[in-house]
């Protein structure tokens, strides 16, 4: 009876080699829930690799969500990547500063093409010298989300897809987030979100009320029936 | 004598045959019936004869193109590096003949001159000491002097240099006027002749001619990287990083090409310098090859050296900066940049854009409200449902899209700041406002805008 765990603990051993490295010794960042990043396999988010973050055109919520994913990932320290474009609406200085992104540790670059969006992602991912990369309006098929996978792990960097719409095509991303704007709380004028975890390689997807708390610069999960009496009281 | 074609330029063949240009094309025509004829395209020649110049400059920087059909070269300090004056000579008379144009040179002291010498003397190098006496025996014109003046002193006699040179000055200067006396003298050397080169000379360059040609693009960089060390010991030695080079290339048919690049912060490590040019290399035309190459730095900033480790401490890491770099170079100099605080509370101004590597700023963002993750660079007009002039907005209407409002906080009332430019003309007053589904917007309303008109509605942000 020894022989087949004996031979499954060197296959494990094994597949614990082939795995790309962040799976194994990269570094993880918690989302300041518990519930969220134990719903996630690393437990909590690691410092490297692709993101898909989908949001809507009219709102402002996935902006937020990558911008505080982006804050959390990047800590004090981190510099963060901003490329975008077309939409004209680069972030607002001061309306980023609740989600702890130093101005001075931020970066802001014009693309004019989808071609020169994923170009401008590798480049910053391969470097080394980014925590974050966010490409706004960033739709990569498998080969070019795989591409910017391997550069994330080549430079030990997260890439944060954000794009209006998608989640048809296929992605090497480790994890697609749909988010939607959500009423807020009476009396607090934190942002809340909507967030549904659509895939997520080796988890399982989830789907959460979510608040953002400007001072601690943390997510926290909004418990259902908070949830419902609010729907109840607006409806 | 008017209208009608004439001839503009002729070749040797149509010389002998007794055209002149300026003669009408019908004459031209009735002396040679089979003359062929193509329309005179000045701004083209104009064009070619600049491409000419650049490519002069593998001789010498200071090239420059001299009326419609000359180019001057200062070759100072340049000659021996082609093996003296003469065969310096031979050899641009050599490869401009094998381009396929006719020319005639002359190297004299001035390039008065020289200039002189190539169009009325016999060309070729001028001996320092003959120059006096060679150039007395030239007819008058070839001081460049306008037509009339040359005619005024061939009907008073006076047909040669030597000639006029031996009228009393002071009589001439009444006479004709200054112009005289001042191409007397920059003929001479007694008077200043300055040439204004093509492309800006720069303290720092290196070239670097090539025994065979190169065509391929290994080659171009094997040779790019070469002129890299040697810039860089000379950079090193004077305490001196490049913003800014320029590489041009010069073919064998006479035609060249610049690449340009920037960095962030001064430099002077060739491996990252080279690296620079691989994204302008992708345009690279080596045509039939390549047989000159001259790099030059046409900006410079004091770099003292430093020790490896400070690198860590000081500044930003040699990683970030070479991204910053690469961006530049591909999506231009102004697509790389870090927002900045200013501490204004018209929020337009509150945030500016400075270079991506600027030093930080000292001010940070202190709003007493929140403030919204995106800024529409130009408010929109939207329609606002009111119950009352001065009550918060029930409904909107932006961009096809209808909000039914949910909730609203405010107002903020925001003044324009007349000490800055450009002034706005009317406060404002801010909503944060929610509606149904969540969605958070930042609306505007023009406070004290014209009377008796209803206040009108923006839309300036989104939240998150």
């Amino acid at each position: 009876m020894g022989r087949p765990t004996l031979d499954l603990t060197l296959l494990r051993r094994h597949v614990a080699q082939l795995e790309p490295p962040f799976s194994r010794t990269s570094e993880v960042v918690s989302l300041g829930d518990p519930g969220l990043d134990m719903a996630l396999p690393w437990r909590g988010l690691p410092k490297v690799g692709v993101h898909d973050i989908i949001g809507s055109v009219a709102d402002a919520a996935a902006d937020g969500f990558a911008m505080a994913l982006a804050g959390r990932l990047a800590g004090g320290r981190g510099r963060v990547l901003y490329a975008g474009g077309w939409r004209c609406w680069l972030p607002y200085g001061p309306g980023l500063v609740r989600f702890g992104i130093d101005p001075d540790r931020l970066f802001l670059v014009a693309v004019h093409r989808p071609a020169e969006l994923l170009w401008v992602m590798e480049e910053g991912l391969r470097g080394g010298a980014l925590a974050v990369v966010i490409g706004d309006g960033a739709v990569a098929d498998l080969t070019a989300s795989r591409r910017l996978q391997l550069a994330a792990e080549n430079g030990g960097s997260v890439a944060l897809m954000l794009a209006s719409i998608g989640g048809a095509h296929s992605s090497a991303a480790l994890t697609r987030w749909r988010i939607a704007a959500a009423p807020s709380p009476d009396g607090a004028p934190g942002p809340r979100w909507r967030v549904a975890l659509e895939r997520c390689r080796g988890g399982r997807p989830g789907d959460w009320l979510v608040d953002w708390h400007d001072e601690a610069h943390r997510f926290t999960v909004v418990p259902p029936m908070a949830d419902r009496r609010l729907a109840l009281a607006t409806a | 004598m008017k209208g009608g074609l004439r001839l503009t330029g002729i070749d040797a063949a149509a010389a002998v045959e007794g055209l002149r240009p300026g003669m009408p094309l019908a004459d031209a025509r009735a002396l040679m019936p089979h003359l062929a004829v193509a329309a005179a395209e000045p701004e083209a020649d104009a064009a070619s004869l600049g491409c000419l110049a650049d490519w002069c400059g593998r001789w010498t920087p200071w090239a420059a193109t001299d009326g419609a059909d000359g180019i001057t070269l200062d070759i100072s300090g340049c000659a021996h590096l082609f093996g003296g004056e003469a065969a310096l000579h031979d050899q641009i008379a050599d490869r401009l003949r094998r381009l396929g144009f006719t020319v005639r040179i002359a190297l004299a002291d001035t390039p008065a001159a020289a200039w002189a010498w190539a169009r009325y003397g016999a060309g070729g190098v001028l001996a320092p000491g003959a120059q006096t006496t060679a150039l007395g025996l030239l007819p008058v014109a070839a001081l460049r002097l306008p037509a009339a003046l040359t005619g005024k002193l061939e009907r008073l006699g006076v047909r040669t240099i030597a000639e006029l040179a031996g009228l009393p000055r002071a009589a001439l200067t009444r006479r004709f006027g200054k112009t005289l006396p001042m191409r007397l003298d920059q003929a001479f050397g007694r008077g200043p002749e300055p040439i204004g080169p093509r492309s800006p000379l720069t303290d720092w360059s290196r070239r670097r001619s090539l025994a065979e040609p190169i065509a391929r693009r290994e080659d171009v960089e094997a040779g790019l990287r070469l002129l890299l060390d040697d810039l860089a010991v000379g950079l090193s030695h004077a305490h001196r990083g490049v913003r800014q080079l320029v590489l041009r290339l010069y073919r064998v048919d006479g035609s060249t090409q610049d690449f340009a690049v920037g960095t962030a912060r001064p430099s002077r490590d060739p491996r990252y310098l080279c690296r620079l040019f691989a994204e302008p290399f992708g345009r690279l035309d080596t045509g039939f090859g390549i047989e000159a190459m001259v790099l030059g730095a046409t900006v410079t900033e004091p770099l003292p050296p430093r020790q490896r480790d400070w690198q860590v401490v000081e500044g930003e890491p040699d990683a970030l900066i070479g991204l910053i770099d690469r961006l530049r170079q591909r999506l231009g100099t102004a697509a790389v940049v870090r927002p900045s605080p200013v501490e204004s509370h018209w929020p337009e101004h509150a945030a500016v854009t400075v270079p991506a590597l600027a030093p930080p700023g000292r001010s940070v963002w202190q709003t007493p409200s929140p403030r919204p993750i995106r800024l529409l660079p130009v408010p929109e007009p939207v329609e606002v449902t009111v119950a009352a002039p001065d009550d918060p907005p029930l409904a909107f209407r932006w961009r096809h899209l209808d909000c039914r409002i949910a909730r609203c906080e405010g107002p903020e009332r925001i003044a324009p700041e007349w000490w800055r430019a450009p002034v706005a003309s009317h406060g404002r007053e801010y909503w944060r406002i929610e509606d149904e589904q969540g969605r958070r917007y930042w609306l505007f309303r023009v406070f004290d805008g014209p009377s008796g008109q209803p206040a009108a509605w923006y839309l300036h942000g989104l939240f998150p």
